[in-house]
């Protein structure tokens, strides 16, 4: 799939068929997600792949904003610690950037994969974080939900680009 | 029905709904609403996992799958909630019809 056409037509898929996923294509999902730019190369990222479905099913329970029943899921975690050692007073703030590519890096790589996947923020953090045996310093940021899609979602609106645009000043029309 | 895992299913539920009323503190007003439909959808999948059998109320969960996977405005899911509480409206007029003997 070209880059353009798999960011222009990426959806987020909350709908799973009950197929499960080859681990060589979680494998290589998690690489497209190592492969991800980070301010100062700090990777401040830490990712956590649950698969069991009764752990699944726990997560789910600690995670409201799972909606259907993904065949896998990656905790994007955040490891302050490591941001801030590397990245000076500055870097837990461009560490936050950072976490935000490397989600989209794995959306779009599940995407072109044959994956759905959706980012959820609506989970549980101290609970998430109890669950998962997460160390002090690191945080969970989002949970990535996979599987293949049941359903092929309707676009959601987007904002024209005459209202998100300016040319060279803001306010200045982009035409 | 296998009462260890019911539990096991509920307990799981529970959590859902703790960590939801957590969550809603923070989120959108528009999710109240779409966590209580995506609780009936959960309390109607651990229903239909032991044993559901009611029409009725498998073609409910199904309404109720397809919604919350989409994505509807917060109008559109309003309207949605608005037909299900009348179609169980009718389910339990139904269903629970005061008998001869009690008109």
């Amino acid at each position: 799939m070209e880059t353009l056409q798999a960011i222009l037509t990426r959806r987020s898929v909350r709908a799973y068929t009950s197929e499960p996923i080859p681990a060589e294509t979680l494998h290589r999902l998690l690489q497209a997600g190592r492969a991800t730019a980070s301010g100062g190369n700090v990777q401040p990222w830490r990712f956590i792949l649950l698969q069991e479905p009764a752990r699944l099913a726990a997560l789910r329970s600690l995670a409201p904003g799972i909606i259907g029943e993904p065949r896998a899921v990656i905790c994007i975690c955040l490891d302050v610690q490591r941001a801030v050692e590397l990245g000076g007073a500055g870097g837990e703030q461009v560490a936050w950037l950072s976490i935000g590519l490397a989600t989209q890096n794995l959306l779009l790589a599940a995407h072109d994969l044959g994956l759905g996947a959706c980012p959820v923020a609506s989970f549980h953090q101290a609970g998430i974080s109890i669950f998962l045996d997460l160390p002090t310093g690191v945080q969970p940021i989002l949970l990535i939900t996979l599987g293949y899609p049941a359903i092929k979602p309707t676009p959601p609106g987007r904002r024209p680009l005459s209202e998100i645009c300016f040319t060279e000043t803001w306010g200045n029309p982009y035409e | 029905m296998n009462d260890q895992s019911y539990q096991k299913d509920l307990g799981l539920l529970v959590g859902y709904l703790l960590t939801s009323a957590h969550g809603l503190y923070e989120e959108p007003p528009g999710y109240g609403p779409f966590r209580l439909l995506d609780t009936a959808g959960r309390l109607l999948a651990i229903m239909e996992a032991h044993g559901l059998d009611d029409p009725f109320f498998l073609q409910l969960k199904e309404r109720i799958d397809a919604e919350r996977s989409g994505h509807s405005s917060d109008e559109e899911l309003r309207t949605t909630i608005d037909e299900l509480c009348q179609q169980i409206a009718h389910e339990l007029r139904k269903q629970y019809s005061l008998s001869e003997e009690h008109s």
